[in-house]
């Protein structure tokens, strides 16, 4: 089962407060994260490469409004390349609740809502337009393919 | 005790809901005996149109109930996992959504405009279950406790091994395997996303974003699309302020008038028709597997 490729080991917590450096503040109370921290229940992980490849960056806490001023934060390709429209793959860590992807900033335009622990290893092409997320969104009316 | 674990009322009704069928009421019904703790901004008013579960490619998507009869499934397994070890489990309830919005093309809802601007209504407070630890490790596996502390060591509950991913893991994971369609999937999300971004390159759609533009240009405001309202830096973050709340009336008021929403819905609608034809066979199989899965969870939950 793909998912055990992917760890939850322990990492060292950037503050959203570091991606406002960029110019851009994160007004949620989100944390960008190299990895899921074992105590969160809720863990959204973009990834700059499919499969759960490459850099990765791991958010908690609350969902993103806008993910411009993020960049990808572990080693391995893309770090430090934004995370906002450039996104190849994704899993809901979060085992209590949804994770939402939508296209467009403000939790606007199409969306896909991942169950627990649902991932896409193969974001579809124009799915680069990953702008923003949120968790556990009901009656958001999003698609829920998994 | 351990039955009313599960809040029978609702699951009742859950269970006795179509699996596909959209309608606009679909999020607002899915919850009828959860109790409205929080503010819920005239439940009765049309406001909360939906256009992603009208479109085509809607038959072949979980709905929110769906997911609710697949998540109490997933704890009746959790509950019997954790039996098994000996203890109990009493799951917490999903919180009802505070209110239904579909936000594909943009804010639609007048209300929300009124009292929200652009953003989100505030999310109900998900009730936490209370668990002991004892509860949390077997539950969450080694999810409870940093990694560095269980690295190379299996996880061990008065002498048997407690799953990687806990009672509650294993149990979405486990309950998943079966009828995941990770192929079927990616074809669905490929089709809603590109019938989403061809769409906006349509005459009509462009023509009625024009006069969409024209009627805010009237008001006072000046955006290309409605999109580009939604994701005024102004209207993401900081606090909701007259303007935006100004703004967003605007823009719900230019959208009926042009009929945006409508014109969009019917362009992507026959976008979305094309395109299914083109993907039948997975498409089918992914239908049938989700048909599988919420058939299996019924199961379940008629044995809990």
């Amino acid at each position: 089962m793909k998912s055990k490729r992917r760890t939850l080991s322990l990492a060292t917590a950037v503050p959203a407060a570091a991606a406002a450096v960029l110019g851009v503040a994160p007004m949620a109370h989100a944390e960008a994260r190299e990895s899921c921290p074992t105590w969160a229940n809720d863990c959204a992980v973009f990834y700059y490469n499919s499969g759960f490849s490459g850099s990765r960056t791991a958010f908690t806490n609350d969902g993103v409004p806008n993910l411009a001023g993020y960049t990808y934060l572990s080693s391995g390709s893309g770090k430090g390349q934004t995370v906002k429209n450039n996104a190849a793959s994704f899993w809901n860590a979060s085992v209590d609740h949804i994770a939402t992807v939508f296209f467009n900033s403000n939790f606007s335009g199409a969306c896909d809502t991942f169950a627990p622990l649902a991932d896409a290893d193969k974001l579809a092409r124009t799915y680069n337009e990953n702008a923003s997320f949120d968790f556990n969104r009901n009656g958001t009316n999003c698609y829920k393919w998994n | 005790m351990r039955r009313s674990a599960i809040p029978v009322l609702l699951l009742t009704l859950l269970v006795g809901c179509a699996p596909h069928e959209p309608s606009a009421g679909d999020a607002s019904s899915t919850f009828p005996s959860v109790p409205q703790s929080t503010p819920s901004p005239s439940p009765s008013s049309p406001a909360s149109e939906s256009y992603t579960f009208r479109l085509p490619l809607a038959v072949y998507s979980y709905s929110d109930a769906d997911y609710e009869v697949i998540r109490s499934a997933e704890q009746v397994l959790a509950r019997d996992c954790m039996r098994d070890f000996g203890l109990s489990y009493r799951p917490a309830r999903n919180p009802a959504p505070a209110e239904a919005q579909d936000r594909r093309y943009g804010l639609t809802d007048r209300a929300s405009a009124e009292r929200y601007g652009y953003r989100m209504p505030p999310q109900p407070e998900t009730p936490k279950a209370k668990l002991t630890e004892d509860q949390i490790k077997v539950l969450y596996g080694n999810r409870s406790t940093p990694a560095a502390a269980v690295k190379n060591s299996e996880l061990r509950y008065r002498g048997k091994k407690v799953p990687d991913e806990g009672c509650l893991g294993a149990a979405v994971l486990g309950f998943r395997k079966p009828y995941e369609d990770e192929a079927g999937a990616e074809v669905a999300s490929r089709i809603a996303t590109a019938s989403y971004e061809n769409s906006q390159k349509v005459p009509e759609v462009r023509a009625v974003f024009g006069k969409w533009s024209s009627c805010m240009k009237q008001k006072g405001y000046a955006y290309a699309s409605p999109l580009e309202a939604m994701a005024a830096p102004a209207f993401v973050r900081g606090k909701v302020s007259a303007v935006e709340k100004d703004t967003a009336e605007a823009d719900v008021s230019c959208k009926e008038r042009t009929r945006l929403a409508e014109v969009w819905f019917a362009a992507e609608s026959s976008i979305q028709k094309d395109m299914i034809k083109a993907e039948a066979g997975a498409l089918r199989r992914l239908g049938e597997l989700h048909e599988k899965k919420l058939r299996a969870a019924r199961k379940i939950l008629a044995g809990a």
